[in-house]
């Protein structure tokens, strides 16, 4: 009786589970159903053959970055199927194989350590900053090149243990120049700072005020959790410090929306600037009530008059019916994928690991999917940050249907 | 502390807080756990609604339905395949069930950001109502329909708590689990209705703070700990003591960031809750047992 | 006194030689499993920092019955003492490996001493809070701990003048957790572990035989970050670093679910959590859940669920059971003969 009793309860727990789990098995394998190469090859190439150069990703499918590590990995696998539809590398083909660390630091050196024995000749973090740090002595013992493809963590790419770790967005000095001419043109001269109280916020700001403070007044920086429910305290006191401009650094989603839309209603004169970061992620907009977003002013990294993110747009819109709109983590994780194909060609190969980082490290004048026409990226022994200067970056607004319009801020643009 | 704003955003998370915790102190009476899935159901709720009206295209009113039968459904779920084979089998040990409604709590976020995916999604109007300006300061939609919400549902508990028979039952079975059995109570009836009843408050919190600043599967835990924190803080004393306790941790989350910035809102709020706990061991208001 | 002895038979049958025998192969076949696999070796290391963190909470949460949350915080202290003496300091690096664990022991105690009018849930929301607390600390006093950039680049462990290798580290960590189940084991079968015990089922009764209740629990409370925090100087000792948000609310809830899904019968229940909870949230065939977490949260409910007292209770029962069916076949084969 008692047996029976425990197995009624054994079958409906597994059922409940399955209810849970199944429908979750087959969200999670329809992008990987559809036929890969299904498309006609861009250019007639043969097919690649031979040993396949391995891409190992760490992409936090499931955990609190998994938004964002989506995106790019949905660019990455688009960037290999290219390469694959064009020749492969060396003739070889490339494939990917990706393990999920949750974002959690705890996991991720067995992860990657996994990726390591899988094979991975080079390493795609598409994780938290937190995460690729814990990382970092692990990639420099294996000695395999390793980008984070979203990561604006400076940690990330700084001493110790840097040496194969790379990253490609805009480096935070670059940002903070942009931001100050930025402001001098729209005579900005007092600026509240507001942030989250993430670690990588924490990094960015501690680079960001020193800079900031050369070029405009701080009145006050105010942080808040990155769960907070409520931001009304700190944007009454950014208010009451009278700034003429509030810059947010987050990172994006829930709580910037919160942000950006308090400050909205409590202080709609004052000029909202945001680094990027809302602006990246077209998932979120529509989190905003009706014009929530509107007159935001982001440095963003992707705009259309560049053709490479024109080309990146139309493939990324052809292959996934729920894109909304390119941005930087799409471009961004693009060029990393075409980077380490460069510096594998550069060095004939993935078997020589210190020769492929001296490739790497010797890559410049790269075309970049991002930033302004004929924008260019490029690493060196101490550069490890991808972009080459201001011009990877504009001042974009967003209009009243919350979206960035097409029209970039008219106030000021980076001259290139 | 003469800010109408800050007030408003006090009272509008302390609520919400109010309402969690409410849900937190129902299960505990019938169940003597605290129900840390909590959080889960009224995440449930708001993602399923959302999901259903934005990706899907359905009606809101339909959407809302769906949403709030399935946060119902989780936690009668619960009390059905989780925790009553536990009571069957240890009695009132707390802590395997303690758990088990912690596994709970990482099963539905798993399973909701399987199913509905992990994006944030905003939540849903099922009347548009416009902000209204009061001087300075501004009462938006989604503030008042939590403050209507809250008063509604407290008064509802409150009077079903101390005026019907099945409220009664359940103070009796929490206040004395041992008499209660004794007496012959339906103690099994008494917890799946305290279930049921903290799944329907779980349901309609999420779905209206939801509107606030959208929902994520994520929400599930922070909503799980901040109910708990406001539950403790209020103490077991009566339906109203988890109101008060949200309200309080509504206006320190407020007012600390405000006078003391946001940098040291952790440590402060680690200090207020130390002292305050010296000081009402038993928070707010404590359960006095009339033997 | 009734419950206490229906529950747990206090002097159970465990004795010593079985255990170690059991630890010993146990550990012959990890060895056997890792073989020359860096990965697998990884997962051991990783178990062996979750089994002692799980161990850590065992002692007071299983054995006392207070819960305190501050074990992410503990398990950083240990992490960051490594970390802090390797990077700032000339000390030799075992000394850290000491000093983590009493450091974490005297903020436990301290916190426990603040906190020693409340019980239970109170306990817990306290805890809780200053585990929040700490975090946030540990990226604004950037002084001391590296801040939001974390700290990395510490210098290899030597014991002696002999440099311990990951290989070593790895042999090392799997006796340390099993010397410190079967310390614990110990403990729980002595006069002590039974007062602790006691006081989780009613703590009238204790006091009233003499033994100062609080006391206990500060002991206990102590003792359990201790054994945390070695968990955590393992962590950053292995894999080289450390950073704020590596330990949060994650090892939390593994903490408090490790020992149940092993057994709370036995400390070596926790160990078993551990490595269940390594392998189901990281080598999981992920075609059968995406999230690893969520194997391990429905693997939980179902241990919970079907084998109340956890894989190793469950074990012991299977074994009682084919034991009396011996006995019963003998005997009945017996029967039918005579």
């Amino acid at each position: 009786m008692l047996v029976q009793g425990k197995l009624k309860v054994a079958i409906a727990a597994g059922a409940v589970m399955a209810a849970i789990a199944f429908p979750g098995l087959s969200h999670a394998q329809a992008p990987a159903a559809k036929p890969a190469a299904k498309s006609a090859p861009a250019q007639k190439a043969a097919p690649p053959s031979g040993d396949p150069i391995i891409f190992g990703i760490d992409e936090d499918a499931t955990g609190p970055g998994s938004v964002i590590a989506r995106m790019s990995v949905r660019a990455m696998r688009l960037a290999v199927d290219h390469i694959n539809e064009t020749g492969g590398i060396l003739g070889r083909p490339v494939k990917i194989i990706t393990e999920n660390d949750e974002s959690d630091a705890t996991k991720t050196p067995a992860v990657t350590r996994k990726l390591l024995e899988q094979g991975a000749n080079v390493l795609f973090f598409a994780t938290a900053g937190s995460s690729i740090i814990q990382a970092k002595p692990i990639v420099k013992e294996a000695k395999v090149i390793s980008f984070g493809t979203y990561t604006i963590t400076a940690a990330v790419t700084a001493p110790p243990d840097n040496e194969y770790v790379f990253s490609m967005g805009n480096a935070n000095a670059d940002v903070t120049t942009l931001l100050c001419q930025g402001w001098e043109a729209a005579k900005v001269k007092r600026i509240a700072v507001f942030g989250d109280g993430s670690a990588t916020v924490d990094t960015i700001l501690k680079g960001f005020l020193p800079a900031l403070g050369k070029c405009v007044e701080v009145v006050t920086t105010e942080r808040a959790p990155v769960d907070a429910n409520d931001v009304t305290a700190q944007i009454t006191r950014i208010r009451n410090a009278k700034p003429d401009a509030m810059l947010t650094i987050a990172n994006g989603g829930q709580f910037e929306v919160l942000v950006q839309q308090t400050a909205r209603r409590l202080m709609p004169k004052v000029l909202r600037f945001s680094t990027a970061s809302l602006g990246n992620q077209p998932d979120a907009w529509k989190l905003a009530s009706p014009s929530g977003l509107e007159g935001l002013i982001f440095t963003g990294s992707a705009t259309l008059s560049n053709p490479l993110t024109k080309q990146l747009d139309a493939a990324l819109r052809a292959k996934h019916k729920d894109f909304v709109a390119v941005a930087a983590f799409d471009a961004w994780s693009w060029d990393a994928v075409m980077m380490a194909k460069a510096a594998i060609e550069k060095a004939g190969g993935v078997s020589d690991k210190e020769k492929l980082l001296a490739a790497l490290t010797s890559i410049s004048g790269f075309k970049s999917s991002f930033g302004q026409p004929g924008f260019t990226l490029s690493f060196s022994p101490t550069k490890h940050v991808a972009s080459d200067g201001l011009c990877g970056m504009n001042f974009s607004v967003f209009g009243k249907d919350n979206k960035p319009s097409p029209q970039l801020w008219k106030t000021y643009q980076p001259k290139c | 502390m003469t800010d109408l704003q800050l007030w408003i955003s006090a009272l509008e998370i302390g609520s919400f807080y109010g309402l969690i915790a409410l849900c937190y102190l129902i299960v505990y009476q019938g169940a003597l756990v605290f129900n840390f899935a909590i959080g889960g159901y009224a995440m449930m709720a708001g993602i399923a609604t959302s999901w259903l009206a934005t990706e899907q295209g359905a009606p809101v009113w339909l959407a809302m339905l769906f949403g709030v039968v399935l946060c119902v459904g989780s936690s009668v779920l619960t009390e059905m395949v989780v925790v009553r084979p536990m009571v069957r089998r240890s009695g009132h040990d707390e802590l395997p069930k303690l758990i088990a409604v912690t596994a709970v709590l990482f099963a539905l976020e798993q399973g909701a950001g399987a199913v509905f995916g992990r994006g944030s999604m905003p939540g849903q109007w099922l009347f548009d109502i416009e902000p209204i300006e009061m001087g300075e300061a501004v009462l938006d939609g989604a503030a008042l329909q939590m403050f209507v919400v809250t008063g509604v549902v407290f008064a509802l508990v409150a009077f079903w708590l101390n005026a019907t028979r099945a409220g009664r039952m359940l103070r009796a079975a929490g206040d004395n689990p041992v008499a209660a059995q004794v007496l012959g109570l339906p103690t099994d009836r008494i917890r799946l209705t305290a279930f049921f009843v903290a799944g329907v408050i779980a349901a309609i919190a999420g779905i209206v703070f939801a509107l606030k600043s959208g929902i994520t599967f994520r929400s599930a835990l922070p909503w799980s700990i901040k109910g708990f924190l406001a539950a403790v803080i209020g103490g077991t004393g009566g339906a109203w003591a988890p109101l008060v306790g949200g309200l309080l941790l509504g206006a320190i989350e407020v007012f600390v960031p405000f006078y003391l910035g946001g940098a040291s809102v952790d440590y402060v709020i680690l200090l207020l809750a130390a002292v305050f706990f010296v000081v009402r061991p038993q928070g707010f208001f404590a359960r006095r047992i009339r033997v | 006194m009734n419950a206490l002895v229906r529950r747990a038979p206090l002097r159970s049958r465990g004795s010593v030689l079985p255990q170690i025998l059991w630890a010993v192969a146990g550990m012959i076949a990890v060895v056997l499993w890792v073989g020359g696999s860096g990965y697998r070796q990884d997962l051991m290391v990783l178990s062996c920092s979750y089994a002692l963190v799980g161990l850590g909470m065992y002692i007071p949460f299983i054995m006392g019955g207070s819960l305190s949350a501050a074990y992410s915080a503990y398990a950083a202290i240990g992490a960051y003492t490594v970390c802090i003496v390797a990077v700032r300091t000339s000390w030799p690096l075992p000394m850290a490996w000491i000093l983590g664990p009493l450091v974490a022991c005297a903020v436990a105690v301290l916190l426990g001493m603040a906190t020693r009018r409340l019980s239970g849930n109170y306990l817990v929301a306290v805890t809780l809070l200053f585990g929040f607390a700490f975090q946030t600390w540990t990226i604004d006093a950037s002084g001391i701990t590296g801040g939001s950039s974390g700290m990395l680049g510490i210098r290899k462990l030597e014991i002696a003048g002999w440099q311990v290798s990951r290989q070593g580290l790895f042999v090392g960590s799997l006796v340390v957790v099993c010397s410190v189940a079967f310390l614990i084991e110990r403990l729980r079968l002595s006069p002590w572990g039974i007062a602790l015990r006691g006081k989780r089922e009613i703590p009238l009764a204790v006091e009233s035989t003499g033994i100062p209740v609080p006391a206990l629990e500060l002991v206990s409370l102590g003792f359990g970050a201790a054994v945390a925090a070695l968990g955590g100087a393992l962590f950053s000792g292995y894999n080289g670093g450390i950073h704020p948000e590596t330990f949060g609310l994650n090892i939390l809830f593994l903490a408090v679910f490790m020992p149940l899904v092993g057994g709370v019968g036995t400390p070596w229940g926790a160990v078993v959590g551990a490595v269940l909870a390594v392998q189901f949230s990281l080598n999981f065939p992920s075609s059968i859940a995406k999230s690893g977490s969520f194997a391990f949260a429905v693997a939980v409910m179902l241990v919970l669920l079907l084998a109340p007292k956890g894989v190793l209770g469950y074990l012991a029962l299977l074994r009682d059971r084919m034991r009396r069916r011996r006995s019963d076949g003998s005997a009945a084969a017996g029967g039918k003969q005579s």
